[in-house]
């Protein structure tokens, strides 16, 4: 996938030279990123620095490494998108809790609306939104950049709401079809009480729901950094990506793609790991 | 059902259970009257649908909300009227003096929580102890219950236990804080024929040990004769015969009653064919008038259908005394006694 990208964007060679460059300092550029040899030379050479997790040279960027830069821009997503996940569930799991508990009830009702108004708002119009309210008219909040918590606020809330519906609906049913249960039962029959009931015996059982989902949507997260960063001036590989992409820096491309991907398996095995944490049926013998 | 023994430990009357279904109204437990005595078992028979279960949640009021409510009626545990205590006076009542024994082991017990912590649970509502000490007495409990190697079996999970053994520690939870009232409802339905008889034999030592009176509901004439003294025969949310087990067994006197032990197979005489009862059960939503079993019932008068039976004391029924108080529901006894 990464590889085909480099024939759909268009040649770097025509970004990378000056309007006024000669079709012989073309051809020298040509030869310098080994573009004119064979397709499947190329790939072999692209494969075999991949697997290294050698991208090349930023065409953009001159003398760094690609995977270096995106490197450099990890921690900055990695810390946007946990906050934003964090968000959602801290805000996602107690309404979902509530709305099983008072099913039909006005709660459940204000739930409904919760999940309605998050799945219809693009994070980006949302981000838009949030610094026209906070930023610019309240001036509670700074609108862009990044250095201390009070920047990160926004860029996780737009980021974090989208989720917080689907969160919410999923505890919600899986609580609902946890309390229905016999375990349930024999535990009020104990005599335990209502809240110890929902939060202890419950919703424990009910997690493993969302949970799964939590594995699924962790990549769309990653991607959606993207666009909630390029909002939010967020320096982080979403707005490199953004930049890299402009400029046809194909290598910084590539490594982007590479690291979301394996962002997405580390993620979908730490998902694996909670799951054996809550469910005592998942560890093995 | 009227005495003074002062030995009724749950005295329950005219209880009346309601559920508010898309169909209409479900009267699920409609006038039910009964007494539980000090250390007995009251069997408590019917078939799917005629109520048991809707009972014996009333008892401890934790019928399914919304859908239900107890319109009317009194239980008095020990004299004191059930129905209006409070919500946290009865979680204190639940587990203390009643407690309940579901019917299938296999979803009874919460998979994330090990059986050890489960049944110690029960011991801290009375208050808090120290681990060490709540994890003796969770072994305490599994021993009593009969289960092998306790001090290895309090940190399993439900999942890595047989149905057996996991109806064991139910049994084990209910117990634990010695109720005066253990309710049994099906406890061994989806247990094997062998494990059935066990569990069984252990729930009658456990009840000579702590003298907790059982309300045992089953749909097994077979277990009632094993294990009740008296039983309640229940049809459409009514009880339509009660009495000592021997006298019911002996002399039937409704003809549900009748319809039910003769469709039991014995083993002592050969038949072609298992007796059955004619028809179907009425649809709960919409109940005959009268009796409710007149519908099926070969003996059918036009009385039966103009309303409901009281209830008649049998012949067999002893003078006056009350542990040997045999009555039905029907009209064919109506002069008799």
């Amino acid at each position: 996938m990464a590889f085909l990208l480099s024939f759909v964007a268009g040649s770097p060679v025509e970004a990378l030279l000056p309007a006024d460059a000669t079709a012989e300092d073309a051809e020298r550029l040509t030869e310098t990123l080994g573009l004119d040899e064979p397709l499947h030379v190329q790939y072999a050479r692209f494969l075999q620095r991949a697997v290294r997790g050698d991208f090349g040279e930023s065409i953009k960027w001159r003398g760094q490494s690609a995977m270096g830069i995106v490197f450099e821009r990890l921690p900055m997503t990695l810390q946007l998108a946990l906050t934003a996940l964090t968000f959602s569930i801290v805000v996602a799991v107690p309404i979902g809790v509530l709305s099983a508990v008072h099913k039909d009830g006005y709660f459940d009702r204000f739930g409904k609306v919760i999940a309605l108004l998050g799945q219809s708002l693009p994070p980006f119009w949302l981000g838009i939104m949030l610094i026209w309210f906070l930023g610019v008219g309240l001036g509670w909040l700074p609108v862009a950049g990044a250095g201390s918590w009070r920047h990160i606020v926004m860029p996780a809330i737009a980021l974090g709401w989208y989720q917080v519906a689907a969160i919410m609906r999923l505890t919600r049913s899986a609580m609902l079809d946890v309390l229905d249960s016999e375990y349930i039962k024999l535990a009020r029959m104990k005599g335990v009480s209502e809240r110890s009931v929902i939060w202890k015996h419950a919703l424990r059982n009910a997690l493993i729901v969302p949970l799964t989902y939590l594995g699924i949507i962790l990549g769309a997260v990653i991607t959606r950094t993207v666009v909630v960063e390029v909002v939010f001036g967020w320096p982080g590989t979403g707005t490199l990506v953004m930049e890299a992409v402009l400029g046809r820096d194909l290598p910084v491309v590539n490594a982007v793609l590479i690291i979301f991907a394996a962002i997405f398996v580390v993620a979908n095995f730490l998902v694996d790991i909670l799951y054996a944490v809550i469910d005592p049926r998942i560890r093995l013998q | 059902m009227t005495h003074s023994d002062s030995d009724v430990v749950l005295a329950v009357e005219n209880l009346q259970t309601h559920l508010y279904t898309k169909r209409g109204l479900v009267r699920a437990v409609d006038g039910v009257s009964f007494d539980l005595r000090s250390g007995e078992t009251l069997g408590i028979v019917g078939e799917s649908g005629s109520g048991k279960s809707m009972t014996a949640l009333s008892l401890v009021r934790l019928i399914p909300r919304p859908a239900a409510r107890i319109v009317g009626g009194s239980v008095r545990l020990d004299g004191e009227e059930i129905l209006e205590k409070s919500e946290a006076e009865m979680r204190a009542i639940r587990g203390e003096q009643i407690a309940m024994i579901l019917q299938d082991p296999q979803s009874s017990l919460n998979p994330v929580f090990t059986v050890g912590d489960q049944i110690a649970e029960t011991f801290q509502l009375q208050g808090k102890q120290p681990r060490g000490r709540m994890r003796e007495r969770a072994i305490a409990a599994l021993r009593e219950v009969q289960v092998a190697d306790p001090e290895n079996r309090v940190s399993n999970f439900p999942h890595e236990m047989s149905g057996g053994m996991k109806q064991r520690v139910v049994g084990a939870i209910a117990v634990a804080r010695r109720p005066r009232v253990l309710i049994a409802d099906e406890p061994t339905t989806s247990l094997d024929v062998t494990i059935q008889a066990q569990y069984l034999r252990l729930l009658r030592s456990i009840q000579q040990q702590t003298g907790t009176s059982i309300i045992f509901i089953t749909h097994d004439f077979g277990i009632v004769a094993k294990m009740c003294d008296r039983v309640a025969v229940m049809y459409a949310g009514r009880i339509v015969e009660y009495g000592p087990v021997h006298s019911i067994f002996a002399t039937p006197s409704h003809p549900y009653t009748q319809a039910l032990i003769a469709s039991v197979p014995s083993p002592d005489t050969k038949v072609e064919r298992l007796e059955s009862i004619e028809g179907q059960p009425p649809v709960p939503w919409d109940l005959p008038k009268g009796c409710r079993f007149a519908p099926r019932c070969p003996f059918v008068m036009d009385r039966c259908r103009a309303d409901y039976p009281p209830m008649f004391a049998t012949q067999s029924a002893g003078d006056g005394d009350a542990e040997a108080e045999h009555a039905a529901a029907c009209r064919l006894l109506e002069g008799e006694s």
